[in-house]
């Protein structure tokens, strides 16, 4: 593991040439640019740059831009995906903004934009004036795609663009209405991307004509411009013919606002390494170099955009961006904690999508080269994603691993042993079996039926659950002189002093918790589709498996599968409260009462004391019971003594299991409620088709991914000791030290972590039947030291990915010191990795709340 | 062409070489030139291995960083205008006779360079704003320098010593530069140039260093006709356009404390450097800690990036320093070290990281470079990155490509 690139470099220097570490020479000057490149401030495109489609443009005639404005919108999308595509390929808009390098080193051509979740996006506004309006007021505009949809690129590679583009046409002929206008858009679309490669082909000649004769560089661009000559135009041919492909049909998605990862990688290649293979143009040895080296390029071209300085970033954010479907209100959330997050996730693994009861192992060479690259070079993107079973083969499991330990936080590891049947049975009517076991991840970790889906997901704060619970309906956080009991949230619940035993307290959260689903479920269903007229997408409905054969858009209920995951928060704070409640509220024995449920719900409205008004009679709670402020410190202090969930310690993770059963059986009990029914019926006359009634499959699921300082913004404090507004554990994984408590202590120079356990013991922890319910996974993410044995390594993840064992699991492998080091000198630490909850990001780039928070989270061995 | 007419069959003394004002890059960086073929009657072999395409540095350099003290782009582009224009007026004024003695030789030039290089603070500052909208055209390694081993933290902090401009006054009076830069230190140039720092160095014939041992011996030189492709960003670099025919400047300021080197014997001397002083020839048995053995290695075949050692060469055009005694009375004195290169991170800071203070090279556990070691004494007391537009051309304003 490498904390720096001098470290880095040095350690590639003292190699042997034939070292498994050590890339291929042109993918170690790639590397090193893009080091280069890191270290400075990202171009953009600005907004004059990109413009509208048919206002204010001095190049259109005014029958021009009329012609242009009387198309539907759909049609208007993908104009604008053309001229987008037409735009970054400008020489002058190129320069100010980066949209298309070239180097001479090049094997694969094409340059992503800096675009990410966090930045935000700038794209060719298409919309008339009153549909703007329109738009505005449901919070959507031109940028709401949220990406997190996994694309297929099969057809891609083994068909190409001008196949689908002409069939898209066919269709367009034969049919009539919104179905015309789809295909007409997706024909576009297609039409579009096959010119960007044309202009790339023609830049990428013109760049190898300015090399010298002799350069052998030249030569290898003009066969990559002779390739982009066909690809994706054309059927890839081979492995570098199909990667090329892919890659251009990917910088083409995120440049036009469909931030969206890659699919199942290796599954997509192989037959196109197996061509080459059977070629016999190469030895096995050289094929599988030339391959390697090919997808390291690939990686490296996925992480062109990186920041390593949060004031390097950007904000093109509106209010309507990245809209997750059944959400509404404007689009905030934690930009700070997703600046270099550009979703750009690889699946491998797993197994193969069949049908047959044994499953069969899906492992290929791909598969291995990908965690050779993961493993090689220091990137944060993609984000691997390595499905496991039983049967997944030792080598790669040991790849894995190795991989995890080289610093990347990379691959994450999902278990097929839960997430399968949890897609195939337990959300909703059954996926088929084929399918199920077709799953990739999508920007994060979540999971989807790969290239046949359309996804999205809403947030249940289990925390915020039990605010309710303890303040009869309100959230804690904002209780005080202004909303004087807190923010009124939930059905008014009985106060705490009339809640008699913890049963009945379980019994009250489980109404609020029932009553989130709901509401969250009714979003979704009254929002369902009303993208459409504003932020259709045709250039990815080209590539989800049931919008061409249905002619609708994605937006518009086209895709076979329809994924939505109400994923509960903050599990993990949530059950170390629990069991504080449990244990010290409600003992068995009353007399062990440490203190009453009224005391705790004054303890948590004032912040353990910090918030508290100055009144006649002295410093106290604004609203409700007074408390003497020593007896609140008394009390946090036998708060933070209690034990924590995440340590195999099965009196406090049996709160977290019943939370989830809690919140599966009440995702269940929404997802049949008459309430819904109206609703339900009313999209599946809207989107039904005689062989292919519309279904959504409701998959929860437990995450926060980076969200865990914003989650933990909007709680109070709570019972497990953490202060107010205190980051909450990310996704499932056992909470962290709170912040105002120290991390790690010196002892004879050395930093110990305060909060440690055991990676053995923890598996008890996330170990439960339940958890094949939770289809879109319920991750933990595990920091280890960077010295940890790789053979406890690779065992872990034998265990965790067994039948039986847990969702999905991560780790991140990092020193108290070295983080504390990345702290105070970051150039020395200009390659630590951390794990966000679905992707990695480089440790120097994150603002001082979230590297806070990856510092205080325990530590395992 | 310079001006190189012999003056004696017996001893050629020959006119020093003139700043090339008109060439496509910045005068002073690869400039005055020796010719690379000599005048008609000189001895061509000693003119050969002694001039030829070597730089002939003028004898004072005053190094002058300043700060653009404004957010505007327009006044950005108006500094760059009068600074181009002021340098251009400085180099190519005659010497002024005023107050030459009617029996002094008259005076045809003081070679006067003045090159304007810019800091990546102009593109990003150190907060981070792209205050000028210039991030996305930053020559692609142009960085604020890391801290490196050697570094005297007391008083060197790279990243507070960044400045947006830095400006090389070369000529071989020293009073002239000191004019030109009190015209910059009095804005006189452009009042939003504010002069952070000002220092001073002179130039010895000979090239030798303070501890009597030449420095740039590696130096490409115009007759092996390399110089140019070592120093200047050629289109094929992946640079943004307006940087062809630019270059990179690696500036360290090195004090030497000389008093441990001094104390040792001559040979131990030359261990330290690894080569003969006299002849700069290298040592058969060197310690592979020795200055040359870490700066200058010849591997016979690429390294693992497939580039040759020699392919990672700069061009040093060193200057010396000398400020007198500190409050310890230690001397205060030593090296401009300034080199000029065509890729900042591979030819410059590579061959610093990766090979002088890296301790496992070039084989493991030789240690950093010896200079830096108790007996050489070196330590790095100022420095930075800094990347020098081509010369303004037929451009309207110096930098102008930059703002397209």
């Amino acid at each position: 593991m490498h904390h720096n690139d001098v470290q880095f470099w040095r350690h590639l220097q003292s190699l042997p040439s034939e070292h498994p570490d050590l890339p291929t020479p042109r993918v170690c000057r790639l590397l090193f640019q893009v080091f280069e490149r890191w270290k400075g401030r990202n171009g953009w495109l600005s907004e004059k740059d990109v413009g509208h489609l048919f206002e204010d443009r001095d190049d259109l005639t005014p029958a021009e831009s009329e012609s242009l404005r009387a198309n539907p919108v759909i049609v208007r999308k993908s104009l604008a995906v053309r001229r987008m595509l037409e735009l970054i390929v400008d020489p002058n808009i190129a320069a100010r903004s980066g949209s298309l390098r070239i180097q001479a080193d090049e094997l694969l051509v094409g340059t992503l934009p800096p675009f990410s979740v966090g930045q935000g996006k700038e794209f060719v506004r298409y919309l008339k004036k009153e549909e703007r309006l329109d738009g505005e007021l449901r919070y959507l505009n031109e940028l709401s795609p949220m990406g997190h949809i996994v694309p297929n690129h099969e057809p891609v590679l083994s068909r190409g663009l001008d196949a689908m583009a002409k069939d898209a046409r066919d269709r367009m002929r034969s049919s009539e209405g919104p179905a015309r206008d789809f295909h007409e858009a997706v024909a576009i679309s297609l039409e579009a991307v096959i010119s960007y490669a044309d202009s790339l082909a023609a830049h990428t000649r013109a760049a190898a004509s300015k090399l010298r004769e002799s350069d052998p560089n030249r030569r290898s661009l003009e066969t990559v411009a002779e390739r982009l000559g066909r690809v994706p135009r054309g059927p890839a041919r081979g492995f570098h013919d199909a990667l090329q492909a892919l890659f251009v049909m990917h910088c083409a998605l995120h440049w036009t606002v469909e931030i969206v990862p890659i699919g199942r990688l290796d599954q997509l290649l192989q037959p196109y390494f197996e061509m080459d293979r059977a070629s016999g143009q190469w030895t096995e040895r050289e094929l599988l170099r030339n391959a390697q080296e090919l997808l390291d390029c690939f990686w490296i071209k996925l992480d062109e955009r990186v920041i390593l300085d949060p004031r390097h970033a950007e904000n093109r954010f509106t209010s309507s961006d990245g809209v997750l479907t059944g959400m509404t209100g404007p689009s905030n959330y934690d930009q700070g904690g997703l600046l270099n997050q550009w979703m750009q996730q690889v699946t491998i693994g797993g197994v193969l999508p069949t049908d047959d009861v044994a499953p069969l192992d899906a492992c290929n060479d791909v598969t291995r080269l990908c965690l050779h690259a993961a493993r090689r070079l220091p990137l944060n993107s993609p984000t691997l994603d390595l499905r496991v079973h039983e049967s997944t083969p030792d080598d790669v499991i040991e790849l894995a691993a190795h991989a995890l330990l080289s610093g990347g936080a990379h691959p994450v590891i999902l278990n097929d042993h839960v997430i399968v049947p949890g897609l195939h049975q337990h959300c909703g009517s059954p996926i088929p079996l084929r399918d199920a076991r077709n799953y990739a991840c999508d920007g994060c970790y979540e999971t989807m039926v790969a290239g046949a889906s359309e996804f999205s997901f809403g947030f249940v704060s289990a925390l915020s659950c039990i605010e309710y619970t303890l303040n009869r309906g309100a959230g804690l956080a904002m209780s005080g002189p202004i909303h004087l009991r807190g923010w009124k949230s939930s059905w008014r619940s009985k106060p705490a002093s009339e809640i008699k035993d913890f049963a009945e307290f379980l019994d009250i959260l489980t109404g609020h918790m029932q009553l989130e689903c709901h509401r969250y479920l009714g979003n979704l269903l009254a929002l369902y589709g009303n993208k459409a007229s504003i932020a259709p997408s045709p250039l990815l409905s080209a590539l989800i498996d049931g919008c061409i054969e249905s002619g609708r858009d994605l937006t518009e209920g086209g895709a076979r599968f329809h994924i939505f995951s109400p994923l509960l928060v903050g599990v993990s704070n949530a059950a170390d409260s629990l069991n504080v409640i449990e244990r010290l509220v409600f003992p068995t024995d009353p007399k062990d009462q440490a203190f009453t449920l009224q005391e705790l719900a004054t303890c948590l409205a004032t912040d353990w004391g910090q918030a508290t008004i100055e009144h006649r009679a002295g410093p106290t709670v604004a609203f409700g019971p007074h408390l003497e402020s020593t007896r609140i410190a008394q009390i946090r202090e036998l708060c933070l003594a209690q034990p924590k969930f995440g340590f195999g310690n099965a009196s406090v993770d049996k709160h977290a299991w019943w939370l989830l059963q809690s919140f599966a059986q009440c995702v269940e009990n929404a997802r049949t409620d008459k309430v819904h029914t109206a609703a339900f019926n009313r999209l599946s006359e809207k989107y039904s088709e005689p062989a292919r009634p519309f279904e959504i499959h409701l998959a929860p699921g437990v995450g926060t991914f980076e969200q865990y300082v914003f989650s933990g913004s909007f709680n109070s404090a709570s019972a497990d000791g953490r202060p107010a507004g205190d980051s909450i554990a990310s996704d499932l994984s056992p909470a962290p030290i709170p912040s105002d408590r120290p991390a790690c202590l010196d002892q004879d120079n050395e930093l110990v972590h305060q909060r440690r356990g055991s990676l053995c013991t923890s598996l008890r922890s996330y170990s439960n039947p339940i958890a094949a319910h939770f289809a879109d996974g319920m991750p933990v993410d595990y920091n280890v030291p960077e010295y940890l044995p790789l053979h406890v390594l690779v065992g872990m993840i034998r265990s965790f990915a067994a039948p039986g064992g847990g969702s999905i699991c991560t780790f991140t492998a990092a020193n108290p010191e070295t983080l504390a080091g990345a702290v105070a000198r970051p150039d020395e630490h200009n390659l630590i990795r951390v794990r966000m909850g679905g992707w990695s990001e480089f440790f120097i780039a994150l603002f001082p709340a979230h590297q806070s928070q990856h510092m205080r989270r325990p530590l395992y061995e | 062409m310079n001006d190189l007419t012999p003056v004696s069959t017996v001893r050629t003394l020959l006119p020093r070489p003139l700043p090339v004002l008109d060439g496509p890059h910045q005068p002073g960086i690869v400039d005055p030139v020796w010719t690379v073929t000599a005048p008609p009657g000189v001895d061509s072999d000693v003119y050969g291995r002694l001039y030829a395409g070597r730089v002939e540095r003028q004898n004072h350099l005053h190094i002058v960083t300043a700060d653009v003290e404004t957010s505007s782009r327009h006044t950005l582009m108006e500094l760059l205008k009068a600074l181009g224009e002021g340098a251009d007026h400085q180099m190519r004024k005659p010497p002024v006779i005023e107050g030459v003695r009617p029996l002094d030789l008259p005076l045809a030039s003081r070679r006067v360079t003045v090159s304007i290089g810019f800091g990546a603070s102009l593109f990003t500052t150190p907060h981070g704003d792209d205050r000028f909208g210039l991030a996305a055209r930053r020559p692609l390694s142009l960085k604020i320098m890391s801290r490196m081993f050697g570094d005297d933290e007391r008083v060197f902090d790279p990243q507070r010593d960044a400045a947006d401009v830095i400006i090389l006054i070369a000529s071989d009076d020293f009073y002239v530069n000191e004019y030109i830069a009190s015209l910059l230190l009095y804005r006189r140039f452009h009042p939003d140039l504010g002069v952070r720092r000002i220092e001073h160095g002179y130039a010895r014939p000979d090239n030798r260093e303070p501890s009597g041992f030449e420095d740039g011996i590696s130096n490409p030189t115009a007759h092996q006709n390399e110089t140019n492709s070592f120093v200047f960003v050629s289109p094929v670099d992946g640079e943004p356009d307006w940087c062809v025919d630019g270059t990179y400047l690696g500036y360290r300021k090195i004090r030497r404390r000389m008093k441990d080197f001094f104390a040792l014997r001559p040979l131990q001397r030359e261990r330290v450097f690894g080569v003969h002083r006299t002849s700069g020839e290298r040592l058969t048995d060197a310690p592979p800690s020795a200055h040359t053995q870490k700066m200058n290695p010849r591997r016979p075949g690429p390294d693992f990036m497939g580039i040759h050692d020699l392919s990672r060469r700069m061009v040093r055009r060193p200057y010396f320093f000398s400020e007198g005694l500190d409050s310890e009375g230690e001397e205060v004195r030593g090296i401009l070290h300034l080199s000029f290169t065509r890729n900042l991170a591979a030819n410059y800071e590579w061959p610093i990281q990766m090979w002088q203070l890296n301790p496992d090279f070039p084989t493991p556990g030789a240690g950093v470079d010896a200079l830096y070691g108790k007996d050489g004494g070196a330590a790095n007391i100022g420095g930075g990155f800094y990347f020098f537009p081509p010369a303004r051309g037929d451009q309207p304003q110096f930098g102008a490509a930059m703002f397209v």
